[in-house]
């Protein structure tokens, strides 16, 4: 693969203007349609919206786990700063791939239900991976090592478990096992795709404490895939939303929480019910989604904004700055650039 | 597990009971019986001989005192006598089955050895050129009737080349013995192996290419490569140890049924299997060995059952049989 | 390495078939392919041609025919003598002979035989026991230990009296001599007892007669037979003789093949020409047996429709069609390989649509005009009739066009022909049930032409359902007398009062073949006037020993 040079050594991966798009029947499906960011080293970013706006896709653009050839990447770069320097991840042929998987990035996946093969004990899975990434280790090596992962993501009786089939485990000990496979081999990058989503709330709760006490030891980076602001707010330092296919906004954790530009953004937020306020009904962002293979070639978010005006159809809105880590993509916020926000005119057909 | 084995065997004896009944409710019930068959050609024959023949032979009780009889008989382990062959069922049966069972043996093993390879190819190259030549392959090999391939096989191998046998189960202008008689035999059944295994091989390769596919966009498929495992191993050790399942629960299933004989091809190739004999005697109205094959076909198959039964519970972790 | 192996392996497999077919310098085995064996080697119990065939070279028959059917003597000279109300048939054994283990045969094996045909618990085909015997109702169904009315006079004579004049008797006594301390008693000591033939019923596989061959085995769907040297005949020329399984769809194939070198398929145009340019030998046999059409008298009572039916029937363009010239047209309800046939026998319903109105406007039938087309109707109902065939659902058979153009001239009248086109076991069935108004089938020949069970009131198999008083005392003329040409002449006569009830149209005799191999036998040595009696290779009357291979 390419040698690349990053624009921040601090960052662990760099994104740019990474574009995925999946070609079928039906049309193309622009799912990932330009975008930029970073994760520095040891941190924990959020990456945020609703189903389909390309989130999912954009982990495994950086796996390079798409579904060949009608998934694909067709433009951009994804700068990995590897310990033997930094490369570019969609020049790279499948053996280096193989290589950086599990190994340099690891992956959690949502449904731990069905993540494990079935017929392999759970003990011989993580094996697996960690003698794929280190040769040299003996056998018995291995096996403490597992056990050690196991112990160490909280799993009780672990010498029991490790002999285990996945179908004897609950939800939430199948999910500790796959964080467990996730660490294993002291990845610099840890992608979590919806890691609880699957679970039930209370288990929620001890995975995500789980994550946090590992984020703290291992020191990998995180890239944590969610729509759960709450989840975003327990365990993130920055957040990206993403919306259709592109950023939206990105920022610290603080700023984009608190005080969130885009309308979006702000919807999303107003959408999430608070312990402690009284409603007569749950508010939700009116409209849906533009689809895929039909997106304008003006702001995605334009039929359903309550501030949106003429101008906002006169193309893409680009990231603009509202600070030094701060940004949000769109025409119509004060401070920036364009013109003053309208309240009350809605932009809906 | 031992359980389970002596509940399923139990329940087969039932079904058998009920197979038994039925068996032989419709079979009394065809139209001519072997005496019209047999005798009835004869224009010297008299009304009186008729009716002592039926006698003799158990024709003349109604369908409920007959099948008692039978089962009376049955259950002591004797069968009854042919009609057609003059012989005990059992000793007919026990000498053909192994015939049958030599013939289909080669023809399966074959099937498996070049069907699951191909259908695993198939599966991990889905719309590729081999997957549509595969595919197709298949579909051929289904779709040809067994009696067309084999005056094919026998019209350009025998006929036309020359390299092969055009029948028959060995060279009657010689009398071998040993290492040569058995070569012989074995040159003699190449086409008919051929036949079964061409025209059985496309539901196998079918079988494992579905299987294959559902099985490679399982999650745990994403989360071996994710792994960084290379994709052959990801294919061949987590994706096929996983159709392996289905797999082997169907060839354990179809193992017995190896004993009971390719009517078709046994017939057109002249050999003395348990399918011509059973066509020969049903075409006749041999009850006894019509009864006493169908039984045997029973066990077969519910020995069958539990083979893939027992076999599936061993080869699946996740299923636990009780 | 492994290639060459591989190599060498398939090149010896390739020269062990190969030699299979190369000559040695002469031919020592010759094989027949037979359509299928049951393992019933047994002359007391076959039911199974084929199965005949691989005994029949290992036995001598009592008495034999002669190439027309008519009774000759065999390992016996026999005479008839009419006295006292009874017929006495005295058997008197030629020569010395042995069986082919050594022991020499006596009256007493003879004896042996009857007694077996006539035992009460005898299930085979032989229909000796219809005979009446003298003494035989008491053996079959009383207490006797014999046969009162057969006798051993002395070591080679054997007595037998019947009851009254039985001219079709002397035809049961054309059977395969098997020895008694063979057949009579089992490997372990145990003997026969009237009632229980399991001990005879033991030696279906491994039968031993007194014939030109030895039986050896049957193995891998092939019988051996090797030469017997002390045949009294004279050690047989070929040495051994094989039977082989052979399909019928293969039948002329694995002669061209060399693999077969005598076989039977189907005689029609095509395989004989096949047959005749590929350099084989066939030789063409009339069967003995001939196809009809027969209409039941109890379903269609009125003579007169008979008759018209009978003239709706145009035979020759579908049997040209089916057989060529290897069938012919017959114009009496009995095979021509039959000496009672009359020779000469002329055209007794010619095909005539307009003979056939005539017939049924004599039985009251007219013809009505309906919506533009002709009907034709008996008191308000149209004439409608059906008709059976077992063309297996496609109707492939050699009567079928005679159906299709029956039911086209029926149409043009007005009439309704329904063609039912069924499988053979269910036409058997209904037929014997008397379920069909019409219906296609054929009746194989016997040596002796009597045509009782066919044709008398009292009759099993009258399948026409014939009642003619006339007939029925013609019928018990003909088989009350032993007088060849007084039975010829009752028998023209009871011919033609059958075509006049017209339940029966008498359609095609066909043609048998046998094909051989000339590389391999000397067909020199064959047979040459082949009739059904005397056929080459197949006649099982004392010529096989003399079959030379090249």
């Amino acid at each position: 693969m390419r040698q690349a040079v990053m624009h921040d050594n601090e960052n662990i991966l760099e994104v740019e203007n990474l574009k995925t798009w999946f070609y079928t029947e039906t049309g193309v499906a622009k799912s990932v349609n330009g975008i930029s960011f970073a994760v520095p080293a040891g941190k924990t970013v959020a990456l945020v919206g609703e189903s389909g706006c390309g989130k999912s896709v954009t982990s495994l653009s950086i796996m390079r786990l798409l579904q060949e050839p009608a998934g694909r990447i067709v433009d951009g770069t994804i700068r990995f700063n590897r310990p033997s320097g930094p490369v570019d991840l969609v020049s790279a042929s499948e053996e280096e791939m193989e290589q950086v998987r599990g190994g340099e990035i690891a992956m959690i996946f949502q449904e731990p239900m069905t993540s494990l093969n079935p017929v392999f004990t759970v003990g011989n899975q993580i094996d697996e991976m960690i003698g794929l990434h280190n040769p040299m280790m003996t056998k018995t090596e291995i096996r403490e090592q597992t056990v050690r992962m196991l112990k160490l993501v909280g799993i009780p009786r672990a010498e029991g478990i490790y002999k285990s089939y996945p179908h004897e485990l609950s939800g939430g000990m199948r999910q500790r096992v796959m964080i467990a496979m996730a660490i294993s081999c002291n990845p610099e990058l840890i992608i979590a795709d919806e890691p609880t989503t699957a679970l039930d709330v209370t288990i929620q709760a001890q995975i995500l404490e789980l994550m946090k006490e590992l984020k703290d030891r291992i020191g990998a980076g995180i890239l944590l895939i969610t729509h759960d602001l709450g989840v975003v707010a327990e365990m993130a330092d920055e957040v990206i939303v993403m919306y259709a296919g592109r950023i939206v906004e990105k920022g610290t954790v603080m700023e984009v929480l608190l005080t969130p530009k885009h309308p979006y953004t702000k919807g999303l937020i107003k959408s999430k019910p608070a312990i402690g306020t009284v409603k007569d009904t749950l508010y939700s962002i009116p409209g849906t989604v533009v689809s895929p293979a039909e997106m304008p070639d003006y702001c995605a978010f334009y039929n359903r904004c309550g501030q949106c005006a003429k101008e906002c159809r006169s193309g893409i809105p680009d990231l603009e700055p509202f600070g030094d880590t701060h940004f949000a993509a769109c025409y119509r916020i004060e401070g920036g650039n364009k013109a003053e926000a309208v309240t009350g005119e809605s932009g809906r057909d | 597990m031992r359980q389970y084995i002596i509940r399923r065997v139990l329940i087969s004896i039932g079904v058998l009971f009920g197979v038994s009944i039925l068996l032989y409710a419709l079979v009394r019930s065809m139209p001519g019986d072997y005496i019209q068959t047999t005798f009835a050609g004869n224009p010297n024959v008299t009304e009186a001989m008729i009716q002592n023949l039926r006698k003799l032979y158990g024709l003349d009780t109604g369908i409920v005192e007959g099948y008692f009889q039978w089962l009376g008989k049955a259950l002591r382990g004797d069968l009854g006598i042919s009609f057609v062959y003059g012989r005990p069922v059992t000793e007919v049966i026990t000498d053909k089955m192994w015939v049958s069972f030599f013939l289909a043996l080669p023809a399966f093993i074959l099937q498996l050895l070049l069907a699951v390879p191909m259908g695993i190819t198939s599966a991990s190259k889905q719309y590729s050129k081999s997957d549509y030549a595969v595919t197709v392959f298949a579909m051929v090999g289904i779709s040809l009737p067994s009696f067309f391939f084999a005056a094919l096989l026998q019209r350009i191998f025998s006929m036309g080349l020359g390299w092969l046998p055009l029948q028959g189960m060995t060279t009657a202008r010689e009398d071998y013995t040993g290492i040569r008689h058995i070569l012989d035999m074995a040159v003699h059944y190449i086409l008919p192996v051929t036949v079964l295994t061409v025209t059985g091989m496309g539901s196998f390769m079918r079988y494992t290419r579905t299987n294959m596919l559902e099985v490679l966009q399982a999650d745990y498929i994403r989360t071996a490569r994710a792994k960084g495992l290379k994709k052959k191993t990801v294919i061949y050790r987590h994706g096929f140890r996983n159709t392996l399942i289905p797999l082997v629960t169907m060839v354990g299933g179809m193992l017995p049924g190896l004993f009971s004989g390719a009517i078709i091809t046994e017939g057109i190739f002249a050999i003395d299997g348990l399918g011509y004999t059973s066509l020969q005697a049903l075409k006749q109205g041999d009850i006894p060995f019509i009864m006493g094959f169908n039984i045997f076909l029973a066990v077969l198959t519910l020995l069958g059952t539990l083979l893939a039964d027992i076999t599936y519970g061993l080869v699946d972790p996740r299923v636990k049989l009780s | 390495m492994k290639k060459r192996l591989l190599a060498i392996c398939f090149v010896c497999v390739l020269a062990l078939t190969g030699c299979a077919g190369k000559a040695d310098h002469a031919y020592t085995t010759v094989i027949a392919g037979e359509s299928q064996f049951n393992g019933v080697f047994s002359p007391f119990f076959s039911t199974n041609a084929y199965d005949k065939h691989a005994y029949q070279f290992a036995f001598d028959t009592l008495i034999s025919y002669d190439s027309q059917g008519q009774p000759a003597p065999g390992l016996a000279d026999y005479t008839i003598e009419e006295k006292d109300d009874e017929t006495v048939y005295t058997f008197h054994l030629k020569q010395d002979v042995n069986f082919s283990d050594g022991k020499p045969m006596t009256a007493q094996d003879l004896l042996f035989n009857i007694l077996i045909y006539c035992d009460p618990s005898y299930d085979g085909s032989s229909t000796m026991s219809t005979v009446d015997i003298v003494g035989l109702e008491e053996y079959k169904n009383g207490d006797a230990d014999e046969i009162a009315g057969v006798r051993v006079v002395d070591d080679k004579t054997l007595e037998v009296r019947v009851n009254g004049i039985d001219p079709s008797a002397i035809y049961k006594f054309v059977f395969e001599v098997a020895p008694a301390h063979y057949y009579g008693t089992d490997d372990n000591g145990n003997t026969w007892v009237k009632g229980d033939l399991t001990v005879v019923k033991s030696r279906n596989d491994k039968p031993m007669g007194s014939g030109a061959y030895v039986f050896e085995s049957f193995q891998n769907n092939i019988v051996t037979l090797r030469a017997n040297e002390n045949y009294w005949q004279g050690a047989p020329k070929t040495p051994t003789i094989k039977l082989q399984v052979n399909s019928n769809a293969n039948k002329l194939e694995a002669v061209k093949q060399g693999e077969i070198d005598i076989s039977s398929p189907n005689a029609n145009p095509e395989s004989v020409k096949m047959a005749e340019e590929a350099g084989l030998y066939p030789v063409m046999i009339d069967n003995p047996g001939y196809g009809y059409i027969g209409i039941n008298a109890d379903r269609v009572p009125d003579k007169n429709i008979r008759k018209a039916m009978m003239h709706l029937m145009n035979r020759a363009p579908a049997i040209q069609t089916y057989y060529g010239d290897l069938a012919t047209i017959i114009e009496r309800p009995m095979s021509t390989t039959s000496w009672a046939y009359p020779k000469g026998a002329e055209e007794f319903y010619g095909f005539n649509p307009e003979k056939a109105l005539e017939y049924f406007k004599a039985a009251g039938y007219k013809q009505v005009a309906e919506n533009g087309r002709t009907v034709l109707k008996k008191d308000g109902v149209q004439f409608r009739i059906e008709i059976a065939i077992g063309g297996e659902g496609t109707m492939d058979h050699p009567s079928a066009p005679i159906l299709t153009q029956m039911k086209t001239e029926l149409e043009k009248l007005g009439g309704i022909l329904d063609i039912t086109d069924t499988d053979s076991a269910i036409l058997f069935d209904k037929m014997k049930a008397g379920e069909w108004d019409m219906f296609v089938a054929a009746w194989s020949a016997t040596p002796d032409p009597d045509m009782y069970q066919l044709y008398h009131s009292e009759g099993t198999t009258n399948h026409y359902r014939i009642k003619n008083e006339e007939l029925d005392r013609l019928i018990e003329a003909g088989r009350s007398t032993t007088d060849i040409e007084e039975r010829k002449e009752i028998y023209a006569q009871v011919l033609d009062l059958i075509m006049d009830e017209a339940v029966e149209m008498p359609v095609y005799q066909r043609m048998n073949m046998i094909v051989f191999n000339p590389k391999v036998v000397n067909t020199e040595s064959l047979i040459k006037e082949a009739t059904p009696y005397r056929q080459p290779f197949y006649d099982n009357y004392f010529s096989v020993h003399t079959l030379e291979l090249n």
